[in-house]
């Protein structure tokens, strides 16, 4: 059955292979990267116990039954960074509601990927990041979702309300990626490493800039010359 | 220039008021952290839930079909598909879940992070034709025990014709799909469009840099 089944996927969608990035065609435009599509066609078993495993090393997304919080290591990382989560709500808040929402859930989203990643401090300090970009993308999603949304600027504060006015008013009209750019740049992360974040790194060009434009077909040269001289 | 000026200006900020700060950095500690992803967003619960629900019918009707495979009873055949729809939909669900991967899902850059967001809750839509499928079969059997209380004659010409009852389960598991597709999945299907038309759109500025 299981072999029907992945006939039956490759069948049903067209599958591009580009720059190590698999691009699902057809039903859904979705760019995966070729460990991921290998994993979407036939997950490992491995995995699959691992999902029931009541000692499973994966953290669960929610561990709000975890009165303890996060980890001592983890809790003074981003303590130390906090202002990184800060910084990106101004970027997207409008007001301080908004503002607290995206910041816990930058800090959930942030604790839960570092949580599943032990590695080192440098990975740790992209997780935040990407933590950050993720999550903001989200919120702009709801947002985009939420018919009657106020995008006024409101908050208690007349110094930072001030302050937030006059920035967005200086970010105003700039697409959501050029913010994430900004807020990278901002956070002195080099240009280099800003595809690692974005994952833009393996987009083809579009085809109009790619392909300079074919002159116009001339079908009948002779008939043409013919009309112009006489 | 215009950077230089914004930077200027953004290392002047001054500090959110005390009163409107989310979460002050002494107080991280005290953070109980919670699913960032709202319920739109996570499915693995839903997912889990229809995973368990779709074991126990599955194991019941491997019962069912042992039974009628030895008594040869009326329902082998409609329980013989049954069980197959049913182990299906349970490799189908657990795919999802698996690819998901909700865990790390947050940690992949953004565009992968979209994309892998766009699929799961393609599939997701996808996987209401099997709860159709398989309520038309429940809903059938169903109508066989009334019938069967009800009318003894049009109970055993129903149990006898596979065709008829075929027929009803393809009629059912259509207006069930048809029901929900007016009830649930719009709600979907909208959230779907929303994230495709933002990530083309972050494609389209990307392209057009």
């Amino acid at each position: 059955m299981a072999v029907v089944f992945l006939l039956f996927t490759l069948a049903k969608n067209t599958y591009v292979y580009h720059r190590k990035s698999f691009y699902v065609i057809k039903r859904s435009t979705a760019v995966i990267e070729a460990r991921e599509f290998l994993k979407y066609l036939w997950p490992n078993p491995l995995t699959l116990l691992k999902a029931f495993d009541p000692l499973k090393s994966i953290p669960d997304m929610n561990n709000s039954s975890n009165k303890s919080g996060c980890e001592p290591d983890l809790r003074s990382m981003l303590k130390n960074q906090h202002k990184k989560v800060y910084s990106i709500c101004r970027f997207f808040a409008h007001n301080y509601q908004e503002h607290q929402r995206l910041f816990t859930n930058i800090i959930a989203a942030a604790s839960q990927n570092i949580r599943s990643r032990k590695d080192n401090s440098n990975d740790k300090q992209t997780m935040l990041l990407r933590a950050c970009i993720n999550m903001a993308a989200l919120h702009s999603i709801s947002l985009e979702l939420e018919s009657g949304h106020d995008a006024t600027i409101q908050f208690k504060s007349p110094d930072y309300q001030r302050s937030m006015s006059s920035f967005r008013e200086s970010v105003r009209g700039i697409s959501d990626l050029e913010k994430f750019r900004l807020f990278l740049e901002l956070e002195n992360v080099p240009p280099g490493e800003v595809p690692t974040f974005t994952g833009l790194a393996n987009i083809p060009p579009s085809r109009e800039r790619r392909e300079a434009p074919a002159p116009a077909k001339n079908f009948i040269p002779y008939l043409k010359a013919k009309l112009i001289w006489s | 220039m215009e950077l230089k000026k914004l930077l200027q200006h953004w290392n002047s900020f001054p500090e959110i008021s005390m009163e409107e700060r989310p979460i002050l950095s002494s107080d991280l500690e005290r953070i109980v952290v919670k699913n960032p992803l709202s319920d739109a967003f996570y499915l693995r619960k839903k997912l889990l839930w229809r995973i368990g629900i779709i074991t126990a019918l599955w194991l019941i009707d491997a019962w069912q079909v042992r039974s009628g495979w030895r008594t040869d009873g009326p329902e082998l055949r409609m329980n013989i598909a049954l069980f197959g729809l049913l182990a299906f939909s349970l490799y189908y669900h657990i795919r999802i879940l698996l690819f998901a991967d909700y865990p790390t899902l947050l940690a992949l850059p953004l565009v992968n992070f979209l994309g892998k967001l766009e699929v799961i809750l393609d599939k997701f839509i996808w996987s209401f034709k099997f709860v159709s499928a398989i309520t038309g079969f429940y809903l059938l059997f169903a109508i066989e025990g009334l019938l069967s209380r009800l009318n003894a004659g049009a109970y055993d010409s129903l149990s006898h014709n596979d065709w008829y009852k075929g027929f009803i389960v393809i009629f059912l598991a259509i207006s069930i799909d048809i029901l929900l597709l007016q009830t649930l999945i719009p709600k979907y299907r909208k959230l779907l469009a929303t994230v495709k038309k933002y990530r083309e759109g972050i494609f389209t500025k990307a392209q057009n840099k």
